[in-house]
């Protein structure tokens, strides 16, 4: 593969990076381009650092991203808190024991906008050409809310991901995710539109 | 009767708290029922009903003290305030009035939906109320004791549900009674709920740390074990404030006992670490009136049957009792494990009306609560109390915690199931006491019986007898269905009578085991257990077998009480089963004779004692008679063996003339040995001794 196949291409993307690839920094200052076609599949997870349904996946979230990693799937955090700050979350990463998962702070709710994500925790999945494939919640560990399961009977995301692997239709391409709500941010108009729609 | 038996631990929250209770908000100018604000709506209601919990330290996953804290969460706190799960309170509200009701008002409900839907307006931040005042540290006061779990335990970041038992030396020079116990988790999101007992000093020495982690496993409820002196002391949950117990009750705490705390840990998705702290608030005295429990179905549900096919979306358990004197009713604390759905208590007065005294629909184990009457309830003689509970064992059943669901019976694990309601009360007059003493004790030994008759004992037992029976090193001693083979079938027929003795390298065995050798006794029970598989009717096999397994139920703490009551029942059956088959073998009088002797001083008054120890003066006296003709023969350690159980028993019995005449026998048969000088120490008082010390043990290891 020559340079001259690449380097357009590698231009394309840092021209439309910023817009189309959603393309912003992690917590740790790095590139993070979660909405950007990467390997099979890439994974992004709503979570916040007080929600307790968000927090109790965590080990659940990391056994998910380590399983996939191997199949060519990249995982990322994207931390809708009304207002934290990145030692905060770089805090509640390493408590919850978050290791080489990339991890943002969607403060504008841009990254939830665009993928239609309501909940904490919720999964979306998106396949090799960077569309969205599955939204919604990890498993029904809650039955509903302060309503665990003893035992979990649903994969949803986990099957999800390996329908798009295999190249199959993934079985429940929505679900509905259980957890504590994204709020926008007051001082945003959709902040505004959100508190009157609701 | 022994609290330990008639008040279990598991559920029963004696000493229940609840917290503070909201009033319905005063609606100030500017803001009205249409357009609720934070400052003058929302703000009183949260500030009065959440933020007791959920502020920072305690044990809610958020805060919800600023308008950005509630803002935040708005949509969530209308849908879980809608669905009443939040704030969480199981009982139906005007099904008994209880002190601590967590609960909002409809008004309340639709005001904070109608606030959320209008956009969340702030209002005027002039009138804010004033964030409660909370007290740091003991609630109470300065207790009169605190202890602290000696080691911390790691909680892991997920996996199940971890329930644990921490052992802690109280150090107490003498009896105390306790009013009242603070309990202050350190880790307290992962903390859910947790129960109080206090036991004998070193009662679980012999399991506490032994699998490498402080403290022991298991849910068994550690009030019920018969051979363990104590009592339950209480629980927490999540959301609970600690309370003195009412009526100036208290209930006892032996001097030199250890404090035995029960916890129910869910994994938060964090590692943490739990080294709780309790405070403990004594009494002056003893209370005047002692706090009794009637218990619907009695022991948890031992005796109901409970057996639920996998699948049953209602299975339902029932049972009455009519009250035989006027009592007065504190407190009713239900217990079921995951599978309970709907507990409902009504007492039907004599005169024919009715009286509420519980009702949850939608029971969450992890909600364990104690409910306290606002006013304790007085019912008069003749009322009937009506306990009805259901259960869900469909695949529908979140909670279910098998997966297809599974056959369910009454036990211990978390996958078995429980039942009952415990209502903590005293007889209205204290002359009414032993009548209701009396009332209590049949009680009990009905639901005993009604356990015996319906399997559940058995089958308590038969877990119990597979992991004795397992080959050895295949799993714990007394391991709930571990190791493979089903016990044996203890029901010979007379007409197949072996009468052969069994192997030196046997009784050795048993010998050692008997002396704590615990290597040895699990050797004797195969070796016995085996030759009872090969021949059902082995009369040495099965009284040695009996006997092994009764001193194994007696002196093994890893044991729950009702464990050790089946292993109880099947050890004796055993024993006398071989006594039915050869009254007159020596070996078998000896091996049902001696533990018997030797255990009944620290059983339980259920275990039907006084019968047990004329088994034993029956069995001493039948080889005293077998062997009298030979007494010369059998040498001192025999002899003195024989004439000093024969003496101790007749002693115990108030037989002062027969225990006379052995003891004499001791000291002329027996001249300058230990015996006669023991014989002689009892001539002074003719009352029963101490038991010896010189036993089987000491010669035959």
């Amino acid at each position: 593969m020559g340079w001259g196949r690449i380097l357009p291409g590698v231009g394309i993307a840092i021209l439309l990076g910023g817009s189309v690839f959603g393309q912003t920094r992690d917590v740790d200052g790095r590139p993070f381009a979660p909405f950007a076609p990467t390997g099979k599949a890439s994974l992004i997870f709503f979570v916040q650092t007080d929600c307790p349904v968000s927090n109790s996946y965590a080990p659940e979230i990391q056994r998910i991203c380590k399983v996939y990693a191997s199949k060519g799937v990249s995982c990322a955090l994207a931390y809708e808190d009304v207002s934290v700050t990145a030692d905060a979350v770089r805090k509640h990463m390493s408590e919850y024991a978050y290791r080489g998962i990339p991890a943002t702070i969607d403060a504008s709710r841009a990254m939830a906008d665009r993928a239609r994500a309501t909940i904490t925790p919720e999964a979306v999945v998106l396949d090799a050409r960077g569309s969205i494939r599955y939204r919604g919640r990890i498993d029904n560990f809650y039955a509903a809310l302060g309503k665990p399961r003893q035992v979990v009977t649903e994969h949803d995301l986990t099957n999800a991901l390996d329908a798009i692997l295999a190249g199959t239709p993934v079985p429940k391409p929505e679900t509905e995710a259980l957890g504590c709500y994204i709020t926008r941010p007051l001082d945003t108009p959709r902040g505004k539109q959100q508190s009157r729609r609701q | 009767m022994r609290s330990t038996i008639l008040i279990p631990l598991a559920s029963a929250a004696l000493l229940t708290f609840a917290l503070a209770r909201g009033e319905a908000p005063v609606q100030a100018q500017g803001a009205t029922a249409a357009r609720p604000t934070f400052s003058e709506t929302i703000a009183p209601i949260v500030y009065a009903n959440c933020v007791s919990c959920h502020r920072p330290g305690e044990a809610a996953p958020f805060a919800l003290i600023s308008y950005d804290d509630v803002r935040n969460r708005g949509a969530l706190i209308a849908t879980v305030t809608q669905a009443r799960y939040m704030p969480p309170w199981q009982a139906t509200h005007g099904y008994g009035d209880f002190d601590g009701e967590r609960r909002l008002t409809d008004a309340q409900i639709e005001a904070i939906s109608t606030w959320v839907k209008n956009g969340m307006p702030p209002g005027d931040p002039a009138r804010m109320p004033a964030l409660p005042k909370f007290t740091d540290g003991w609630q109470l006061g300065t207790p009169d004791l605190i202890l602290q779990m000696p080691e911390e335990f790691d909680v892991p970041a997920s996996g199940p549900d971890i329930f644990r038992n921490f052992v802690i030396p109280s150090g107490l020079t003498e009896d105390r009674w306790v009013r009242a116990v603070e309990f202050r988790p350190s880790a307290r999101k992962v903390v859910h709920h947790a129960l109080f007992a206090s036991v004998g000093g070193g009662a679980f020495a012999s399991v506490n740390g032994k699998d490498g982690r402080p403290g022991f496993r298991g849910l068994a409820p550690i009030g019920a074990n018969p051979a363990i002196q104590g009592g339950p002391l209480g629980g927490w949950a999540v959301g609970a404030t600690p309370r003195f117990l009412p009526d100036g009750q208290a209930l006892p705490m032996g001097k030199g006992s250890d404090f035995i705390v029960q916890m129910h840990f869910h994994p938060s998705g964090k590692a943490e670490r739990e080294r709780s702290t309790i405070g403990l608030y004594f009494a002056e005295k003893a209370p005047e009136r002692r706090l009794r429990v009637l218990q619907l179905p009695g022991l948890f549900g031992i005796g109901a049957g409970i057996d639920i096919p996998a699948g049953e979306k209602s299975y339902v358990i029932s049972r009455s009792a009519t009250l035989p004197v006027d009592v007065k009713i504190y407190l009713a604390n239900p217990h079921a494990h995951y599978l309970g759905k709907e507990f409902k208590a009504t007492a039907t007065l004599p005169d024919g009306s009715t009286r509420p005294l519980l009702w949850i629909q939608n029971w969450d184990f992890n909600w364990q609560d104690g409910y306290n009457y606002k006013e304790p309830v007085i019912l008069p003689k003749g009322t009937r109390v009506d306990v009805t509970i259901s259960y869900d064992n469909s695949a529908t059943n979140p909670r279910n915690p098998s997966s297809p669901p599974q056959r369910v019976w009454w036990g211990e694990e978390s996958t078995d199931e429980m039942g009952s309601i415990g209502f903590g009360l005293v007889p209205l007059r204290r002359e009414d006491e032993a009548a209701w003493d009396q009332f209590a004790l049949t009680q009990l030994k009905g639901t005993i019986a009604a356990a015996g008759q319906n399997g559940t004992l058995q089958r308590v037992a038969l877990n119990q007898a597979r992991g004795l029976l397992a080959p050895a090193g295949t799993g714990r001693l007394g391991g709930r269905g571990a190791g493979a083979g089903a016990a044996p079938a203890a029901s010979p027929t007379p007409a197949a009578i072996t009468t052969t003795a069994l192997p030196p390298q046997v009784m050795a065995d048993l010998f050692s085991g008997f002396g704590g050798n615990a290597g040895a006794l699990q050797r004797g029970l195969d070796a016995t257990g085996a030759t009872i598989a090969a021949n059902p009717n082995h009369a040495q096999a099965l009284a040695w077998h009996g006997a092994a397994t009764l001193y194994y139920s007696s002196t093994n703490t890893d044991l729950s009480g009702l464990e050790r009551i089946g292993l109880f029942q099947r050890a004796t059956k055993e024993m006398d089963t071989a006594v039915g088959i050869a009254p007159d073998d020596v070996r078998v009088r000896m091996a049902r004779g001696i533990v018997l002797r030797m255990l009944t001083p620290t059983m339980p008054r259920l275990a039907n004692v006084p019968g047990l120890i004329e088994n034993a003066r029956a069995d001493y006296q039948r080889m005293f008679d077998l062997q009298q003709n030979q007494l010369e023969k059998l040498g001192t350690h025999p002899l003195g063996e024989l004439l000093q159980g024969l003496a101790e028993l007749n002693s115990r019995q108030n037989k002062t003339a027969d225990a006379e005449k052995y003891y004499g026998m001791m000291q002329s048969m027996l001249k300058g040995t230990d015996y006669a000088a023991r014989a002689a120490e009892w001539m002074k008082t003719k009352q029963p001794l101490p038991q010896a010390q010189t036993n089987c043990v000491s010669c035959h290891q």
